[in-house]
């Protein structure tokens, strides 16, 4: 019955950020490995492509435009499997365009330091630095289930 | 009771359970795990204090009613008490009725704690019994209990409302409740209330309790103001706080943790011959205050082989014994005294100088001129004599002092609490009156001794902060100023004893708003049993202000304290806070669940965070949102911080640049980016550092 659990947990306001983070990590990776390519020769760039758009965002560059340009780069650079991947995939970079443009209204300055940190946090899901599961308790159910 | 009480099979039981906890790495999906990673209510509480803390609290009650008013209670009613208040909180882990019979039970049964329960009740009766406790754990608030249950709720209930309750940060709160709703008689409260906050309380409270335990009293819980203990018959007090007088009283020295040092005394031969002046050996003798009678005695036992050194050794004692560790009587004044005591053994013996000079150098000519039979008389006359200076000088009054305890701690609500002790001085460190006094130099030249690296000359002083044109070192001032024996006590002597001080980095578990003492005490013995990479590790129980007090380390703060310092708030819940001032006076709780000293980002960061999801998740439940998303990461939210904060730590670098005489952590974060999202600022960092690696 026991078992060793190691799992990193992120609070449910920061789970906004890094789910996207980690749908768009998976779809690189998923990519790569269906072109059969070995994650050493893929550089750091090629992996944060999506980078240069979100800042350029961040100084002005509207919303719309920002996502149609994210997923131009990517079907371009890893392409789409199907549709459902490119939905997904699209989903993803609008919620994490939407969290940044909140973020960017809270705290002009600390996006950036921000937008730095999720660079870092990509590589590391990409390359597998981070493997372990991310948790948190996001669903909202009103089943009244544990109460009594 | 022939045979062991419940209470302590299941705190054995408990200890044991907690132990492989940790062994099996903490981060086990068992039963505790679910215990230790929620937080129960909407602050900083662990399951641990709360939910085991409840269930220990009800079967102390239980049991000590048992004992005295109400004796139809049976074991089977206790075992339901203590699992009941483990269990009362169960929809904090978000989970139906249904799940915890079908999911969590069968963790349960893996522990010891059920184990023990079941050699006590056998496995038939605590099948019944876990369900009736779920029932009753179900029904606490709401009524609807079946009649055999209704007497055990109402201990379950008021242990729930101790631990878990604000208010009962306060002790006469729960005497108050207490009085209430279990309609307890008053004769059967023995609290002990803090007068005035100092270091002392922290160091006796836990001798207090074990005496107070030894006389037949129960101890029930531990609050930040004082302590409750439930008695069936009379204590005497008096007796127990003169023990504490005398433990003040007496010097430490037959322990012999401190290695005696040999006076060299042969160097004081170039004065006699007029080689040197006395001056030059103001540093090299030093007064009284600054010798045990080890040291007196070791350096005599050596001279005794040489006679031809007794007339030095004796002219060297008398020049220590001239100068007065209080700065008041004159050296001149001094060595007469001296001379007068060893008259009583050689009458012939007469100085006439007048500076303390010349009267040492005529003193070791006359003793030059004496027989080696009438040398030893003399030299063993001069020993004892100055020995017996030291202890008078070391020594402090039994009565007065107890008169001034009660001052701190009110043991059972005794009348004449505010008594005064009047004195014509002030104690210049605490401002209380002094009943033994001691130079405030002396007591710093002792502190010198204790702390490497002290320099007393830039030490200042605020009673000289208003003259500026005497900017004061503390030398000018230590002559004038006196300390009291109880802040020689706190400092000199528990240093000797506990080999811990205020200055040195301590973790301390802070729990609040009140804490079982059984539960505490299972926690104090644990920790230095858990911790073996340490041989001597000082773990203070203050059950007066419910904290426990972990020493981490005498200098820098470095990684691995951190790390065992954050195990230890997981594993044992409370507060943890990482000081420098564990015994200050304003410390009693603080409201986030970690704080450090030292000013970090992330860790601001990260337990703003914390807080911030409680406070949401209040909001929430007031909406009747009951599984809201911030309600629901308060079941798994003290694991979140430990092991986030753990995965930070580990990627720290040491700090390789050794500053002198400067406290703080030494560690580097290079390449940190805050951003105010914690989680990501930790793991981006993580990343950081490990290419870096």
């Amino acid at each position: 019955m026991s078992s060793k659990r190691y799992v990193i947990y992120v609070s449910p306001s920061e789970w906004g950020i890094v789910e996207p983070i980690k749908t768009i990590s998976d779809y690189i990776k998923s990519s790569l490995k269906r072109r059969g390519m070995n994650l050493n020769e893929v550089s750091d760039h090629q992996i944060t492509r999506i980078f240069p758009h979100l800042e350029r965002f961040l100084q002005g560059h509207p919303k719309t435009l920002t996502i149609s340009d994210i997923l131009d780069t990517f079907s371009k650079q890893f392409g789409f499997a199907n549709e459902e991947e490119k939905n997904n995939v699209q989903t993803a970079v609008a919620r994490l365009v939407d969290r940044l443009s909140m973020l960017k209204r809270r705290d002009p300055v600390r996006v950036y330091k921000l937008i730095r940190s999720l660079r870092t946090l990509l590589i590391g899901f990409v390359r597998g630095y981070l493997s372990l599961p991310i948790q948190v308790y996001e669903k909202q159910s009103e089943k009244a289930g544990g109460e009594v | 009771m022939d045979h062991e009480s419940l209470t302590m099979t299941i705190t054995k039981a408990l200890s044991k359970d907690l132990k492989d906890f940790y062994r099996e790495g903490i981060e086990v999906e068992n039963f505790y795990y679910l215990v230790l990673s929620c937080n129960p209510k909407f602050y900083p509480i662990s399951g641990l204090q709360h939910l085991v803390g409840s269930g220990i609290l009800a079967l102390r009650l239980c049991e000590f009613a048992r004992n005295t008013f109400d004796k139809d209670l049976s074991d089977y009613d206790l075992a339901i008490a203590f699992l009941s208040g483990l269990f009362h909180d169960f929809n904090k882990w978000h989970i139906g009725s249904e799940v915890m019979r079908s999911n969590i039970l069968p963790l349960f049964r893996e522990t010891q704690v059920f184990l023990s329960l079941e050699d006590v009740l056998g496995e038939e009766k605590l099948v019944y019994a876990l369900k009736d406790a779920i029932d009753l754990a179900m029904h606490l608030e709401s009524g609807g209990l079946r009649r055999g249950l209704q007497k055990v709720a109402r201990y379950v209930r008021v242990a729930d409302y101790i631990t878990g309750g604000e208010e009962y940060w306060n002790v006469s709160e729960v005497i108050n409740l207490l009085i209430k709703e279990l309609s307890i008689d008053a004769r059967y409260l023995l609290p002990l209330i803090i007068g005035r906050q100092r270091p002392l309380i922290s160091i006796v409270s836990e001798m207090l309790e074990r005496r107070l335990e030894d006389e037949g009293a129960v101890p029930l819980v531990s609050t930040s103001t004082g302590m409750l203990f439930l008695i069936s018959k009379e204590i005497d007090v008096e007796r127990i706080k003169r023990e504490i007088a005398e433990l003040i009283q007496t010097p430490s020295e037959e322990k012999g943790e401190k290695e005696s040092k040999i006076i060299r005394y042969a160097s004081f031969r170039d004065f006699l011959s007029g080689r040197r002046k006395l001056a030059t050996y103001s540093k090299t003798f030093i007064s009284i205050a600054g010798y045990s009678p080890e040291d007196i005695k070791r350096t005599y036992e050596e001279v005794k082989k040489i006679p031809a050194d007794l007339p030095v050794f004796i002219t060297v004692l008398a020049y220590i014994y001239s100068k007065d560790p209080n700065k008041v009587e004159k050296g001149e004044v001094r060595v007469r005294k001296f001379i007068e005591v060893l008259r009583s053994v050689d009458s012939s013996l007469e100085v006439r100088g007048r500076k303390v000079g010349d009267m040492l150098k005529e003193l070791h000519n006359t003793l030059l001129s004496k027989d080696v039979q009438t040398l030893n008389a003399l030299a063993n006359k001069a020993v004892e004599f100055i020995i017996s200076e030291i202890n008078k000088f070391k020594g402090v009054d039994v009565d007065l002092i107890m008169r001034k305890i009660s001052n701190y701690i009110n043991i059972g609500l005794q009348k004449n609490v505010i008594e005064e002790v009047e004195s014509d001085e002030y104690c210049a460190s605490c401002r209380e009156p002094i009943l033994v006094s001691r130079a405030l130099g002396s007591y710093l030249q002792e502190l010198r001794n204790l702390i490497r690296g002290l320099n007393i000359s830039e030490l200042f002083h605020p009673d000289v902060q208003g003259k500026p044109e005497k900017v004061g070192a503390i030398s000018d001032v230590s002559r004038k100023l006196s300390v009291c024996e109880i802040c020689y006590y706190e400092l000199i002597e528990m240093h000797k004893r506990l080999n811990f001080a205020d200055g040195m980095w301590a973790s301390v578990l802070v729990y609040y708003p009140a804490m079982s003492i059984d539960l505490m005490k299972i926690i104090s013995t644990l920790i230095p049993q858990i911790r073996e990479r340490r041989e001597t590790l000082p773990v203070i129980s203050d059950y007066m202000t419910s904290r426990i007090i972990i020493k981490e380390a005498s200098g820098d703060l470095k990684r691995n304290d951190l790390e065992d310092a954050l195990r230890l708030w997981y594993l044992f819940g409370g507060n943890l806070v990482l000081t420098t001032t564990a015994f200050g006076s304003a410390f009693v709780w603080r409201g986030l669940p970690i704080e450090i000293e030292v000013t970090d980002i992330i860790i601001e960061e990260i337990v703003n965070e914390y807080m911030h999801i409680l406070t949401e998740a209040e909001k929430e439940y007031g909406r009747g949102l009951r599984r809201g998303r911030h309600v629901l990461f308060t079941k798994n939210i003290r694991y979140w911080l430990y092991r986030t904060l753990q995965n930070y730590i580990a990627k720290l670098e040491e700090s390789r640049i050794r500053k002198r005489n400067r406290i703080e952590i030494r560690l580097l974060r290079s390449g940190l980016q805050a951003t105010g999202l914690p989680t990501i600022d930790v793991y981006s960092f993580v990343l950081n550092q490990l290419k870096k690696g």
